[in-house]
């Protein structure tokens, strides 16, 4: 176990005339943390984006804390960023930090509590704390200290401030680019395309600015260079194809721009705002707007008076957002007006965690509207899909006449990741809604009676007249609350999921078709869930798992698939009942929300284990809990 | 056309608006081709659009052959409207195939300048007409009594609010004897950009009767200021003047008044000589009207009292505050 002195004394390093100890690693994961608005996050997204460009495999998380602005210097503060660089591709966060690079011991005390290092991790840490004139500091940095040394990590003080005092008069604006600098040195980064990215990342500021940054990012890299002694070798792959580096919420925002929607109405909430951030800089050049409603039901109401007048919208939000919007979602549905509705979701209920993850809004995103809405639900599980899902998404609204929601999350969403750049098709824009006369006879809801469907007809279509309404209403759209009528429409609607449904084609195993335990996923979880599998059965478990996109409808084929594994549980980032707590039996349990689903369209017996960190799902985490309910080792 | 530098010069500093443009076009004459082709496929193709339209996501979780026998949205358009399509089609490739040429006109010797660039922007009207109508057979709404006559070229009188904003840059070759100013005062509107590379003898300062509050003008010799051409929002002149022409930039962005808006670089001697049918006192005119547009509206007191010359046009603030001071009988003593 380290000394708490030792490593504080002096850096080992370069200074020494040791050369450094090169590490070659198949993946490492470094995390950069600060208090907030150090720019940690900056720093972060830099190495991270130009790892991606140089041919690694990237995984981004965000670390931010639960308030935009909490005291400096606690461990409640830490803001950073998370980034997990892998010789091949990566697909989620991983399970531990093997370099934290962080601004304040208090921040680093706040990963570790959390158990985010590595017990090996090597901890860059700015020591002008231990120095501090204030003794209260002082011993802060004292006791931190000794909380850290019951691990066995490598500390490395770093004299970050008094290195960018050297340049910069604040250096609480210019550490960040120190730290990628030693980033830069100690993973072999390049050079010249971080300074492109310095640039980009300060394009609308003054070349002064670009030239202070460059020098701290400089300084940083020389520190590095004479002061740390590891470098670690992450392999890079050559880049074959034309990749982008996005978040997801940029992929649902150059997703809806690719599917040829015309306005986005929103209101800002986290962490769905992004999403109308890039679309407010780029959407009118491609012939959209973007609107920014007075709220939450205003940005509905918009979204839904758009596309009844011909356009084709959507509308962006998260949890809270989501709950306001239920009683437009219900109107959508009953004058069949497409739209789609992106839910980012993050921790609930109310207002919940407002800045982190969780898959919390699957019932409310089906059942959140009262009466029967039917609608479609999609859950992309990659960044990637975050893109492509807004084409489907589009065109299903528009085919099907009605409310199709696209559920993220916080993980997707501030998550970055390269992937195959998309090459924009034709077809996948929306066609002109077709406003020739409609033939006379022809009535606003003339459903089919097998598929439920109708020609959608816009306001001003030659011989298209009626009146809209949310009551129930019958095939020309009069008032009718007779129960047949009622009946009839409440079908013809409902029937449109069951036609959906015989279009989809059966989810594909991970894994092998039978086994003793189906692991079944949905969202952003995919990646983490993929890579517990694969461990589990590098030991020689038989452990399989899907992962679901369509939750309303269900995908097919789930029933003869779970029946070919011994036991199914899903993983999932939301709260559910463990058994052997308090009064939680077999009859009261509350399951897991894709577990209450697959249980009702299946009536499998199937299990669940869910959290709700704030975080992603940690691989070794979903290894550890599917372990414990092998059916072979008695589950719980 | 013949070779000048300078109009490559120009249609350079013009890319943008230019691509712009190329991008209104070419996305409209994909659009025509897809709806075209649609509207013969057989049954492997329309299940191979379906596929296409439900993007690749939707490709990989949804059945398209069963998906495009739902029906989902494919119109049969009339035959009237297909042929309207097509000629509509012919046009857009037409202007296509011309290349730079579409966004280039000369004024040859006895022609207006006026008239040679009316011509030229209802050649832009005619593709304009062109994308209208591709649009409104996609959506079902071609009527051929109302829409036939969109498929003529359309004079710039004509065009609506939309195609004004719409309209792609024009590089003028004229020799500087046909320049007339005044016969272009009409284009002033939309994100209409005339640029003119003139040669030979020339008034100094033809484009200062063009300076209203919200046009930029530019005159330069070198091609300074060409890019903020392409970058503003709203109608804009530009003319590539040979050496010894007046030079300046009257930019509506930078304040309400003339001399806010206007930079005066340089203004050359009165003219000796007259310019095709403008005479020296003319041209002079135009020089006394830039001096005028671009001079400040008061002067400073030195510090002994006596008047200054008036201070540079860049801080505004300072000669009111001056300005204050004098009025208030403070004046030098700050």
């Amino acid at each position: 176990m380290p000394t708490l002195t030792e490593p504080i004394a002096a850096p080992a390093g370069r200074a020494t005339g040791v050369p450094p100890t090169i590490l070659t690693k198949r993946e490492h994961t470094v995390e950069i943390v600060s208090d907030s608005g150090e720019g940690a996050q900056r720093c972060g997204q830099i190495f991270g984006a130009v790892s991606a460009k140089m041919g690694n495999g990237v995984w981004t998380v965000e670390i931010i804390p639960a308030e935009i602005q909490p005291p400096p210097r606690i461990p409640e503060g830490a803001s950073g960023y998370r980034v997990r660089v892998g010789a091949g591709p990566v697909t989620n966060w991983g399970d531990a930090t093997n370099l934290a690079l962080a601004f304040n011991e208090q921040v680093l005390l706040a990963r570790h509590r959390l158990n985010a290092l590595a017990d090996d991790a090597i901890l860059l840490v700015e020591d002008k704390w231990a120095t501090s004139e204030d003794a209260d500091i002082r011993a802060a940095w004292e006791a931190a200290m000794v909380e850290l040394s019951t691990r066995h990590y490598r500390i490395i003080p770093v004299p970050m401030e008094a290195e960018c005092l050297l340049l910069v008069d604040n250096p609480r604006k210019g550490k960040n680019m120190f730290a990628l600098g030693m980033l830069a040195r100690v993973y072999d980064r390049d050079c010249d395309r971080i300074k492109e990215q310095i640039a980009f990342t300060f394009r609308k500021k003054s070349e002064a600015v670009y030239n202070t940054n460059v020098q701290l990012f400089e300084r940083g890299y020389e520190w590095a260079e004479t002061n740390v002694d590891v470098r670690i070798h992450v392999p890079l792959q050559k880049i074959d194809e034309k990749l982008v580096v996005m978040n997801g919420n940029e992929a649902i925002a150059l997703g809806a721009i690719a599917s040829g929607m015309d306005m986005c109405a929103m209101y800002p909430i986290t962490p769905a705002t992004s999403v109308s951030h890039l679309l407010s800089e780029v959407f009118e050049k491609f012939g959209g707007i973007v609107h920014q409603a007075e709220d939450e039901i205003a940005a509905a109401g918009v979204a839904i008076g758009s596309s009844y007048s011909g356009k084709v919208a959507f509308t962006v939000t998260s949890g809270p957002g989501l709950a306001l919007k239920t009683e437009f979602l219900g109107l959508a549905v009953m004058t069949e007006t497409p739209l789609v509705l992106v839910d980012v979701q993050r921790g609930g209920p109310s207002t919940g965690l407002p800045t982190k993850v969780e898959q919390s809004d699957l019932l409310a995103a089906l059942y959140a509207s009262p009466g029967d809405a039917p609608h479609i639900v999609i859950a992309p599980a990659t960044i990637e899909e975050c893109f492509h899902v807004m084409i489907t998404a589009r065109r299903l609204a528009e085919a099907f006449r009605t409310v199709v929601m696209v559920l993220t999350d916080a993980n997707l969403a501030t998550g970055v990741t390269p992937f195959k750049r998309p090459t924009p098709e034709l077809h996948w824009q929306a066609e002109p809604v077709d406003l020739s006369a409609v033939p006379v006879g022809t009535k606003a809801f003339q459903w089919d009676p097998q598929t439920g469907l109708s020609r959608r007809i816009v306001p001003g279509q030659a011989n298209g007249m009626h009146t809209l309404t949310t009551l129930s209403h019958d095939e020309g759209s009069k008032v009718a609350y007779s129960s047949g009528v009622h009946q009839r429409s409440s079908a013809a609607r409902s029937r449109k999921l069951a036609v959906l449904q015989s279009l989809l084609t059966p989810p594909p195993v991970y894994g092998d078709a039978t086994g003793d335990l189906l692991v079944v996923g949905w969202g952003s979880t995919k990646g983490a869930i993929e890579e517990a599998v694969d461990r589990m059965r590098a030991e020689g478990l038989q452990v399989s798992s899907v992962h679901l996109r369509f939750l309303s409808p269900m995908e097919p084929g789930l029933k003869p698939m779970f029946t070919q594994f011994k036991k199914v549980v899903t993983v999932e980032l939301n709260y559910s009942d463990e058994i052997g707590d308090p009064y939680v039996t077999e009859e009261n349990r509350r399951l897991g929300q894709l577990a209450w689903l697959l249980r009702a369209s299946t009536l499998v017996d199937v299990d669940c284990w869910t959290r709700v960190p704030g975080e992603p799902l940690r691989p070794g985490s979903i290894v550890d809990a599917i372990k414990d309910r092998m059916p072979t080792r008695g589950a719980k | 056309m013949p070779s000048d530098p300078r109009v490559q010069q120009a249609l350079t500093a013009l890319d943008r608006p230019i691509a712009e443009f190329r991008a209104l076009m070419e996305g409209a004459l994909r659009q025509a081709d897809a709806f075209l082709e649609q509207q013969m496929a057989d049954e492997p193709a329309r299940v191979k659009r379906a596929a296409a339209a439900l993007g690749v996501f939707g490709a990989s979780h949804i059945d398209a052959t069963r998906f495009a026998a739902l029906h989902v949205g494919t119109r049969t358009a009339t035959e009237p409207s297909l042929a309207a399509l097509r000629r509509a089609v012919d046009i857009l490739r037409q202007m296509a195939d011309r290349g730079d040429n579409l966004f280039l006109a000369e004024v040859t010797s006895g022609a207006k300048i006026g008239a040679v660039v009316e011509s030229a922007l209802a050649m832009i009207g005619w593709a304009f007409g062109a994308i209208i109508v591709t649009d409104l057979v996609r959506g079902g709404r071609y009527v051929e009594a109302d829409h036939a006559s969109m498929l003529d070229p359309l004079q710039f009188g004509g065009w609506n609010r939309s195609e004004r904003r719409a309209a792609p840059p024009l590089v003028v070759r004229v020799a500087g004897a046909s320049v007339r100013a005044t016969d272009l005062a009409s284009f002033a509107d939309g994100h209409v950009k005339l640029v003119l590379v003139v040669s030979g003898d020339c008034a100094p300062a033809p484009l200062a009767r063009l300076i209203t509050p919200g046009t930029f003008v530019v005159q330069t010799t070198d091609g300074s200021g060409l890019d903020r051409v392409a970058l503003f929002d709203g109608p804009a002149f530009a003319a590539l003047m040979p050496a010894g022409a007046a030079t300046f930039v009257h930019d509506p962005a930078l304040g309400r008044e003339s001399w806010q808006r206007l930079t005066v670089s340089f203004i050359p001697d009165a003219p000796k000589k007259a310019v095709g049918a403008m005479s020296t006192w003319q041209q002079l005119e135009e020089l006394k009207q830039l001096a005028d547009l671009a001079r400040t509206p008061f002067a400073v007191p030195n510090a002994g009292g006596n008047a200054a010359p008036a201070m540079g046009a860049s801080d505004a603030a300072d000669r009111i505050a001056s300005w204050l001071l004098t009025q208030s009988g403070l004046g030098g003593t700050a």
